[in-house]
């Protein structure tokens, strides 16, 4: 088996199955470029770096025998579930930081099942949590005028009672 | 590096990621979150696809009635009905329909009961009504014929003296009905069927909103802001159809293709539907209650009620005081 090596934004350089590296479409589009070769050559990974890009990896392993995602998948399906395999709900158990890393990471990677696992954990985040504590949990500012917050709560106090 | 930092496309991602039960509070959020939500399809996994349709013959009937008019984009389809129901009450039987307007004590003091509401006004208003469920039902073999036990109100002193109804006439809202009266009443004219069922009502009482003869629960019955579906109901729910919005939701639009869209010349334009009309055809054709997965809500969990045509969604709260003014001046 072909090890590939994949060099992180802050330098450190890492050794991987060039399998396990193909669940990056990225890079396995990146290697198709060029012929397949990169054994001598690392790649660049200039925007992930190194602690992110082994949890990125230490994912890949453990998914690299998964069946390729739907490749046209239909956005709009009303059956999405944020059900998380239990492994992966382990694999998240990160800070914060470290989540949104993975999240950004693994889109610019361009590793899909990742990415819809990291956004299912950030929604399950969400569950249960009022706006204001949703809010203070991503820290994102209220910026409804008055006027809004007085109409949103006369809409949904059927939702509130 | 925190949330602030994902782009758009991936908060829009987690949005769309998110049960449908959240999407009320995410919407509280931002105006960004509001705005996105608000044309996703989060709200519409409120409905579940997938079931199948109604009888056919509703189905046929209705193509061929409008197939050729600016009514396509009609769906007939399985339809979730958001109505809260209420468990738990202390036991408390009495003073059930004697006056116009059911008290909060006369509704939460039911044992075994649930309170039904969901007809909403602009969120200003809603009834409800009473139908006897109990563990036996959960999961249990199919149930027909659930009894309303009762109706009530839900509203404020202005209720009964304003439209009942987006662009409806002011109707006579909630009417007591004495049973020596209605027994006589052309209006209400009852099979033998319905006579077997009004001893369910007799001991409490029986309460009827009249609606007037132009709104038949044709608009906006069971409307939210945060659905893009509306749902209307032939006389005696005969059909369940769904109406996928394709503009935004105008209040005022009292005479526009939206409301037009939805009238259905299939009414009997004289006749006035009782709540009890109503109500009874909603529960006669329950056919099973089933238990979502397990809720995240601290105040309960959501049941569905699977309707001949359509589900009723049920969310249980428990004490949850969403009783804010039950009495309207007589």
């Amino acid at each position: 088996m072909s090890t590939i090596k994949l060099l992180s934004s802050d330098n450190a350089e890492l050794a991987v199955d060039k399998e396990v590296a193909e669940r990056s479409i990225l890079i396995k589009n990146m290697l198709e470029d060029v012929g397949g070769d990169m054994s001598d050559q690392a790649i660049p990974i200039p925007n992930v770096n190194e602690a992110v890009l082994r949890k990125v990896i230490e994912w890949c392993e453990h998914h690299k025998s998964d069946p390729p995602p739907p490749a046209d998948e239909d956005s709009d399906s009303r059956k999405k579930s944020t059900d998380i395999e239990e492994w992966d709900q382990k694999f998240m158990q990160v800070d914060q930081e470290m989540l949104f890393e993975i999240i950004l990471a693994a889109n610019y990677l361009d590793i899909k099942p990742l990415l819809d696992v990291g956004c299912k954990t950030v929604a399950n985040m969400i569950k249960g949590k009022s706006p204001e504590e949703i809010r203070k949990t991503f820290n994102i500012q209220n910026d409804f005028t008055p006027e809004e917050e007085d109409q949103i709560r006369r809409e949904n106090e059927w939702a509130e009672e | 590096m925190g949330y602030e930092t994902l782009p758009l496309e991936i908060e829009c991602k987690i949005l769309d990621e998110i049960d449908w039960t959240e999407t009320v509070n995410c919407a509280q959020v931002c105006t960004r979150w509001r705005d996105h939500l608000s044309k996703s399809n989060a709200h519409g996994r409120r409905y579940i696809p997938g079931i199948q349709p109604p009888e056919s013959i509703h189905i046929k009937r209705f193509k061929s009635r409008h197939e050729s008019h600016a009514l396509q984009d009609f769906n007939i389809a399985m339809s979730e009905i958001t109505v809260s129901i209420t468990t738990d009450e202390t036991e408390q039987s009495d003073s059930v329909g004697i006056t116009g307007v059911l008290t909060e004590t006369a509704i939460f003091g039911r044992s075994s009961c649930v309170l039904l509401h969901r007809f909403m006004d602009e969120s200003r208003c809603s009834f409800g009504f009473f139908v006897k469920v109990d563990s036996s039902i959960y999961g249990g073999p199919l149930r027909r014929h659930l009894i309303p036990q009762g109706f009530f109100l839900i509203g404020d002193e202005q209720l009964s003296r304003s439209a009942n109804s987006l662009g409806g006439r002011r109707g006579s809202l909630m009417l007591r009905e004495k049973l020596s009266e209605h027994e006589s009443s052309s209006e209400d004219s009852l099979d033998s069927e319905d006579e077997k069922d009004d001893a369910s009502f007799n001991t409490k009482g029986r309460f009827s909103i009249q609606l007037n003869s132009e709104w038949h629960w044709n608009e906006r019955v069971f409307n939210s802001p945060m659905c893009e579906t509306e749902i209307h109901y032939g006389r005696g729910f005969e059909s369940f159809k769904r109406v996928r919005r394709n503009f935004s939701y105008n209040p005022q639009a009292v005479n526009g293709k939206y409301l037009r869209r939805l009238s259905d010349p299939n009414f009997a334009g004289d006749k006035p539907m009782t709540v009890r009309q109503l109500v009874r055809a909603l529960t006669k054709s329950v056919t099973n209650i089933k238990m979502l997965e397990p809720d995240t809500r601290e105040r309960g969990g959501i049941f569905f009620i699977k309707f001949n045509g359509g589900r009723i969604e049920l969310e249980i709260y428990e004490g949850v005081e969403w009783f804010r003014d039950t009495r309207i001046k007589s």
